[in-house]
């Protein structure tokens, strides 16, 4: 109760200030908010709602793997993923859900699996370090899941259903209404399979059909938007229930096993426009259960946590070619589980600035931040950058930062092996990057090669340690990781047809600097799960109302911690629809063909991928101006 | 005379049991166990001998020797950690020790130990009955979230899970160790494959003098962070050397054969013995079979002969043993 009054207080504090700006008059002018210095580092858009036609019914993971951001650590269709990028692992991944980060403060991590694309209208990313601007675990980077609300005069509504192999089937849709004050935006996702797909164990062995690996899951969204004279302020309700069977491995006979997550996510947010000032604010209550069942072992894990969050924000901009900012966050952190000795809290604090100036050629950027854990200070975080541009299609960025992330609470607290007095992972990192583009009326092309360098001290592994005969966790490894990344893009339009190629290579060396002997380690190894090499190549094509997609990704050979080699794998996927409208409706028919040349293939050892899988559907949506 | 005579018996029967320990003189409630969690225990004593125990309190974990009378077959598993694959102690008895230590493979040995004390104490040790605990069993036989099936996908990867004891007197180790496989996969015919689910004798006569014993575990499933097979398995009837180890009832025990019931082989070992007189017999009194000089620890071939019961008799040295085989 302390933490709900303590999260009114700061969110009407930060908003009550600037509340006489909102004008009752119906006669509003135009608000145009100016992008923010944090906004502006996630400007890279993988996705969005209304140009994606080929991939409605997606979830985060896929995306990320397909469009080459990050290798996707998953352990089957519809069982856990998290990411890597940057050879960083699960924990050194951000992902913010209107600015705020999501990531389970028990775990430290997201299970990419379980976000759809449905649930948000645009999704951004930047890669590398950031956490002078977004904090603890802004490390390999930051995904960002934004809503976009467009104050106009319609009502919309949509409706998709899709069926595919081993009882895959969505249901989704949504209802959009509104005034150039108002817009109420409603969305449903529901979604189940039965993923009982055959695989082969090894060549030459009979195929198996996979057990015990059903999903059921209902996502309920709501954002309500009010414009004010000069800002808008918003209410964003988000509402997760996932029952998911937990497959057994493909050496193990049977699994009963199985996991609940339902979590409720609720946001206020408020932008204000004032002369040079844009004030930004935020408070969010998100709850979340995380249940494991195995009723083969009589194992019953329960756990719940309920964070607080609120931030502040304070931009400055028109100040010649310069741009400040300062803002402020708070985090309040209760949890229980059965694992936990007592329900441990937490609280972590933080203030930040930004400073940026921006010249004909040459844009610099300043951004530094101070977090305390429970009122202990965390080493203070700076972060600079560099973006020369001596000819307009040529650019260089640089960029330097130190960066860090938190352990998190089953870290710290849990029984056996939680260790309250870890320290942070903390390391610096630098990345030089070279762009050129060319630009034409029909044709657009772009290449880029980024070098990064990072290195992680303090790294957290949980192992058993001489002495012990549990596992626990300690500030045990120190990781360098290295490597380039080439990028190609080409856009083309022939007649009527438009073509789109993007293609990447990317050379990561992530590798332990210190040899262990618990968790066996030689110094100089590869991290587990962390591919050297990795390669895709979209290919969209589209002519009218035809689109057709070609995705390829490549995944080098990785090591894992039960065998030294899971073998490298390609996998191809073909995606088309065809648009129609008629007067206020248009409808989308759309297909998807997974694993083109039905790869038997491995991301996590004894955790079968399944082959060649399809996918067909249909959305309607309904437009109405008024 | 009478007198004395009895008094002989009451003196053989109490040096007898103090050089045995089986556990029995440790109280239980029914279905329960103790693992050191009581306020200032670090061990269990069992006739001559003392079985260490640590128990972390802040980290509720433990590693020693904890006894059990848990009879649990089913239930697979963490959260059935104390139970014994046969469901109860050797004979069917209720008490049994369970030794659990994370032995990390390769990269480091914490073996677990157990004392002799009184007239146990520096004497030649026999052996003792093992089994496997219901937790190991099941997550060899069927594999689990962290460990493989033994066998592999296709059944054929030559798993094992070995146990290494080693014997100690005045801190020195003794020549010789003893391995005894608690699951064998290596043969090259998948029926010999086996895991242990019976009480069975572990022949430790090659150890020699003793004051203590290390106990250490190896898996073929490993991990970079050890070993996956749950290292636990159970102990019955831990005896040292006496003079009484010419006793018949003692020399039946040298003989063990596994498994047992079988189809198609037994393995007979001895503990004194490496060569063997064998012959096999069936209930009306008929030889089916007779193997001479046959090696102890090789496999019997029983394959040939119908389903039944079979009477096996072992010349060993100057005695003769018989043993019941049940073919299935």
């Amino acid at each position: 109760m302390k933490n709900l009054h303590l999260f009114c207080i700061i969110f009407l504090l930060s908003t009550t200030s600037f509340a006489q700006v909102a004008d009752s008059s119906f006669a509003l002018p135009e608000v145009s908010i100016v992008e923010t210095i944090r906004s502006s580092e996630l400007e890279n858009e993988l996705w969005n709602s209304e140009s994606s036609k080929l991939n409605p019914t997606g979830d985060l993971a896929k995306l990320l793997s397909q469009k080459g951001v990050a290798f996707i650590k998953s352990y089957g269709l519809g069982s856990l993923a998290t990411s890597s990028i940057r050879g960083g692992n699960a924990n050194h991944t951000l992902v913010l859900w209107n600015g705020l980060p999501i990531q389970s403060p028990m775990l430290g991590q997201l299970d990419l699996s379980l976000l759809p694309l449905n649930s948000v209208d645009a999704i951004g990313f930047e890669k590398g370090g950031n956490s002078a601007l977004w904090g603890s675990g802004a490390i390999g980077g930051v995904i960002s899941l934004n809503p976009s609300i467009h104050f106009n005069k319609k009502l919309s509504a949509s409706y998709l259903s899709s069926k595919g192999s081993w009882g895959q089937a969505q249901h989704q849709g949504y209802l959009k209404v509104g005034n150039d004050r108002v817009q109420s935006q409603t969305k449903f996702l529901f979604k189940k399979a039965e993923n009982d797909f055959f695989y082969e164990p090894v060549p030459g062995v009979e195929a198996r059909q996979q057990s015990n690996a059903a999903l059921r899951q209902g996502n309920f969204f709501q954002d309500l938007s009010l414009r004010l004279k000069s800002g808008q302020i918003g209410l964003h309700y988000w509402h997760q229930n996932s029952y998911r069977e937990i497959p057994p491995t493909n050496v193990q006979n049977s699994s009963q096993a199985y996991q609940e997550d339902l979590s409720q996510r609720l946001m206020i947010d408020m932008e204000v426009k004032k002369g040079n000032l844009l004030i930004g604010s935020k408070a969010a209550i998100f709850n979340e259960n995380l249940n494991y069942f195995d009723p083969q072992i009589l194992l019953e894990s329960p756990s719940n946590f309920r964070t607080y969050l609120g931030e502040f924000n304070l931009d400055i901009n028109g100040l010649r070619a310069h741009q400040f900012m300062l803002g402020t966050t708070w985090r309040s952190t209760q949890a229980w589980s059965k694992g936990y000795q007592e329900s441990p809290s937490e609280s972590r604090q933080s203030v930040f600035g930004s400073w940026k100036w921006e010249g004909d050629k040459l844009e610099a950027q300043a951004n530094i931040r101070q977090q305390w854990i429970d009122f202990k200070p965390v080493p203070i975080t700076p972060q600079i950058q560099l973006d020369f541009s001596p000819v307009p299609v040529f650019h260089i960025k640089l960029k330097a930062s130190r960066n860090y992330r938190l352990p998190t609470l089953n870290d710290r607290y849990w029984v056996p092996g939680g260790n309250p007095d870890l320290r942070a992972e903390s390391g610096y990192s630098q990345e030089l990057s070279l762009s050129f583009n060319k630009a034409d009326a029909a044709i657009f092309s772009k290449i880029s090669l980024t070098a990064f360098n990072r290195n992680i001290k303090d790294w957290i592994l949980w192992g058993i340690q001489p002495g012990e005969n549990f596992w626990s966790a300690n500030n045990l490894a120190e990781v360098w990781s290295r490597g380039l990344e080439f990028r190609y893009n080409k856009k083309a339009m022939f007649g009527k047809i438009q073509m789109e190629l993007n293609a990447g290579y990317d050379l990561t060396y992530s590798t332990n600097q210190v040899g262990l002997y618990l968790p066996r380690i030689p110094e100089g190894s590869q991290l587990f799960y962390t591919p050297r090499h990795q390669g895709f190549a979209t290919l969209d094509w589209n002519m009218n109302s035809f689109s057709l997609g070609f995705r390829y990704n490549h995944v080098g050979q990785t090591g894992g911690i039960l065998i030294s080699e899971i073998p490298a794998y390609h996998i191809g996927n073909l995606n088309g629809a065809y648009e129609f409208s008629s007067k206020s409706i248009e409808a989308l028919a759309f297909f998807e063909v997974n694993n083109l040349w039905n790869q038997q293939y491995f991301v996590i050892e004894r955790r079968p991928m399944p082959g060649i899988n399809y996918q067909l559907g249909l959305k309607f949506t309904f437009t109405k101006k008024n | 005379m009478r007198q004395s005579l009895l008094l002989f018996i009451l003196i053989f029967s109490l040096v007898q049991a103090q050089n045995l320990a089986n556990f029995e003189d440790i109280s239980l409630p029914q279905d329960s166990f103790l693992n050191g969690s009581q306020s200032n225990v670090n061990g269990y004593r069992s006739g001559n001998f003392f079985f260490p125990v640590t128990y972390d309190a802040p980290n509720f974990s433990w590693s020693g020797w904890s006894i059990s009378n848990k009879t649990d077959t089913l239930t697979a598993g963490f959260t059935n950690q104390y139970s014994s694959i046969t469901g109860g102690g050797f004979g069917g008895s209720s008490n049994y020790a369970i030794s659990y230590g994370l032995n990390l493979t390769d990269f480091s040995q914490q073996a677990n130990i157990l004392k002799f004390e009184g007239d146990a104490l520096g004497q030649p040790v026999r052996g003792f009955q093992i089994t496997n605990s219901t937790y190991a069993y099941l997550s060899m036989k069927n594999g689990d979230q962290f460990a493989k099936r033994f066998g592999g996908v296709d059944g054929n990867d030559p798993d094992f899970f070995l146990l290494t004891i080693k014997g100690y007197f005045n801190g020195m180790l003794t020549a010789d160790s003893v391995d005894f496989y608690l699951a064998d996969y290596r043969f090259a015919d998948n029926t010999q494959d086996y895991i242990v689910d019976e009480w069975t004798f572990v022949d430790l006569s090659s150890l020699g003098n003793v004051d203590s014993l290390s106990f250490s575990l190896n898996s073929s499933d490993t991990s970079s962070f050890g070993f996956n097979t749950p290292a636990y398995f159970c102990m019955d009837n831990l005896e040292s050397a006496t003079p009484s180890s010419n006793n018949p009832a003692f020399a039946s025990e040298r003989i063990s054969l596994y498994p047992n019931p079988s189809r198609n082989f037994v393995m007979v070992s001895s503990s004194r013995s490496n060569s063997l007189d064998l012959s096999l017999w069936s209930v009306d009194g008929k030889l089916l079979m007779q193997k001479d000089n046959f090696l102890s620890g090789s496999k019997l071939n029983i394959s040939d002969f119908p389903a039944g019961t079979y009477l096996l008799k072992v010349r060993d040295g100057d005695q003769v043993i018989s043993k019941k085989i049940n073919k299935f």
